[in-house]
């Protein structure tokens, strides 16, 4: 949920995130925390036992990490809903733009192996320009082509990256 | 004398010369681009100046930084929007001014207190750098332990109000840094056969991804086409006589202010700026123009927020604990370098301390002349849309990320943390102390473990030290949120009684 909030310069979106949404990351932290102590069990012992195992810091930062995301998540679960000022809404036309993009460096990843470095980069240079909307010769062919060219002669020529 | 002969003699290369001038261009521009922060771009820098000798690397990434933060307030002053979080008390009374045809004064004045902040910032990380770093090399385990907590609950205690989520974010860090091999034993840790992670997960992949590929997926995800108008009248450049007056006595509290946030470890310019705006409101002759467009409200924090910058490096070099964020992205890059920030540093090599501060002296007094240039040029430049600005980060981190060990892993590691980044930011959780944790968690590890194999828990109980700065820590986590719930109950009970 989102509502616009008055300010000195207009009238700025703000999240008035709901219950559930609120115990997202403390519930995310209480996971990590127990995956975290699960996977200590995995750490081998040392032949010659030292004083202090190589498990002990991991369990305590695992313990520590479920203690204080319990604590949040109560803390979420009994406080009144409240508009966030630091967070903006995403849009929908945000969503599909990052979901994209991980696409497109997904694909960009694969290319890469297969054709040239500044091929590949230009495509996707010119793959997320158009996503976001952009059209036209300049920003479709020259801008991908001019930074493009920056790169490779940065890194490629300049500080001789294998790319 | 022979220290500060050699730390001169350093940068007196003609390359090193050319990184700053780099640098500051560099800085400069990222600095004026909202939505680009300093930490971001000193993040994107590092994975470039890896492959570079440490002093030009240490010339370009230092530079971005201090030019950064003078770049950050043409923005500030024109368009009402911080170009980092460092100017934000800038706008207070930047935009006013601009708003009332005083653009050029506003910011001429900007640039003349940024410099005078940053040099006299450099004077104490001139005199104080080696005697704290003596002071601290006295530290044993328990201590340098103490001081490990001391830099992370001070990320927590000024991560606003949300301090049970910045201390999960801190032991999220410290439990990422624990991957690889550990540190007293040598036992493989949560490497799932990946050679790639024995020796924990790349710092600077991870850095790029939570600062440079989260902000830039933050952006695109609430990104929403508005249209600003920036100042097109500037009006006169240079302030007058009465003006230059004005500005002396903001200029005293901004250093002041300044010099004492910068040396906190974590807390950086945008705390000291506002804090010395208020100062300067409390001792102003005239506090009801502040927010109107008062030159003291400018000057003040302009000083104040730059002045933090050589006493930040200061607490970084020489305690090893980050002064603010971008110095936690520069800790990483040493740290690759092979130079272990930290109380030996500066002891075995003091002439690291003069190399730094003629860098970022130099680096300051170019800066200030690109900022005296007339800036009408900038206004166009804030009109560039975001979408050639976002795929230029993305792919520059991606790229960067790659050169630094030539590693695909690398730039899948930052990949995953940018989407880390991004869950953590859509939810409130700092990513300051993530990387703080991520950075310092092999230390803590070790120290801890060393103390209390030497003497148990008493070790750390007995060491007045030690528990000074633990009870200083844990002051910083508790007080904030007791003093702002007592602030809620008096307002409470003072509109009631209205």
């Amino acid at each position: 949920m989102s509502e616009t909030l008055p300010t000195e310069t207009g009238p700025v979106a703000v999240v008035i995130p709901s219950r559930a949404r609120r115990l997202l990351g403390p519930v995310a932290g209480i996971v990590a925390g127990l995956a975290l102590l699960a996977l200590t069990l995995t750490v081998k012992e040392p032949l010659i036992p030292t004083g202090m195992s190589p498990r002990w810091w991991p369990q305590m930062l695992g313990l520590l990490l479920t203690l204080l995301s319990l604590g949040v998540a109560v803390k979420e679960f009994i406080a009144p809903s409240a508009a966030d000022p630091d967070l903006q809404p995403p849009t929908r036309t945000g969503i599909i733009r990052v979901a994209a993009f991980l696409a497109i460096i997904a694909v960009y990843g694969v290319l890469w192996y297969f054709i040239a470095f500044p091929v590949a980069t230009f495509a996707l240079f010119a793959a997320m320009v158009w996503v976001l909307g952009e059209r036209g010769w300049k920003a479709l062919l020259l801008f991908p082509a001019i930074t493009t060219g920056v790169l490779y002669v940065l890194f490629g020529l300049l500080l001789k990256v294998p790319l | 004398m022979n220290a500060v002969a050699e730390g001169l003699g350093q940068i007196a290369d003609p390359f090193v010369l050319l990184c700053i001038l780099i640098g500051s261009l560099v800085g400069m521009l990222v600095g004026a681009f909202p939505g680009i922060t300093a930490t971001m771009s000193v993040a994107l820098a590092s994975s470039f100046t890896l492959t570079m000798d440490p002093i030009p690397g240490i010339a370009v990434l230092l530079t971005i930084y201090v030019a950064a933060n003078f770049g950050d307030r043409i923005p500030a002053i024109l368009v009402n929007t911080p170009g980092t979080p460092a100017s934000i008390a800038t706008t207070f009374d930047g935009y006013p001014m601009a708003k009332k045809g005083l653009a050029g004064v506003a910011l001429t004045t900007s640039a003349f207190a940024s410099a005078i902040g940053t040099l006299c910032g450099l004077i104490l990380l001139v005199f104080a750098a080696v005697p704290l770093a003596k002071v601290a090399l006295k530290f044993g385990p328990a201590e340098m332990f103490a001081l490990v907590v001391f830099g992370l609950t001070m990320m927590v205690g000024v991560s606003g109000g949300k301090i049970g989520k910045g201390l999960i974010a801190g032991a999220l860090g410290l439990a990422l840094a624990a991957v690889g091999r550990d540190p007293i034993t040598g036992t493989e840790r949560f490497t799932f056969g990946q050679i790639e992670l024995s020796d924990g997960i790349p710092f600077i992949a991870a850095i790029i991804g939570l600062f440079g590929i989260a902000d830039v997926f933050d952006q695109m995800l609430t990104h929403r086409p508005e249209t600003f108008t920036a100042i097109k009248n500037f009006g006169r450049w240079w302030p007058n006589r009465s003006e230059v007056r004005e500005m002396v006595k903001p200029t005293a509290v901004g250093v002041g202010v300044g010099s004492v946030v910068g040396i906190v470890p974590a807390a950086g310019g945008d705390i000291a700026g506002i804090m010395s705006w208020a100062a300067a409101k409390k001792v102003s002759k005239h506090p009801e123009k502040f927010g109107k467009g008062s030159l003291e409200g400018l000057t003040a924090p302009d000083t104040a927020s730059n002045a933090t910058l050589g006493p930040s490096v200061t607490t970084t070099l020489a305690l090893g604990i980050p002064g603010d964020s971008v110095m936690a992205v520069l800790i990483g890059s040493l740290i690759v370098w092979g130079i272990q920030p930290g109380p030996a540093l500066f002891t075995t090599r003091p002439d690291m301390v003069y190399t730094i501060a003629g860098i970022m002296a130099i680096a300051t007094i170019l800066t200030l002349a690109l900022s005296l240039l007339r800036l009408r040029g900038v206004t166009k430049l804030l009109e560039l849309k975001p979408a050639f600005l976002w795929t230029v980060i993305i792919v520059f981190c991606m790229v960067g990320t790659f050169a630094v060990n030539n590693s695909v892993f690398d730039v899948g590691v930052m990949l995953v943390f940018g989407l880390v980044g991004l869950f953590l930011r859509r939810n409130g959780f700092p990513a300051g102390p993530v990387v703080l944790g991520l950075i310092l968690g092999k230390l803590a590890e070790g120290n801890l473990r060393r103390s209390l194999e030497i003497g148990g828990v008493g070790n750390i109980l007995t060491s007045p030290i030690a528990m000074t700065i633990l009870v200083i820590s844990i002051l910083a986590i508790t007080l904030p949120p007791l003093l702002a719930r007592r602030r809620a109950r008096r307002a409470t009970r003072a509109t009631t009684t209205v």
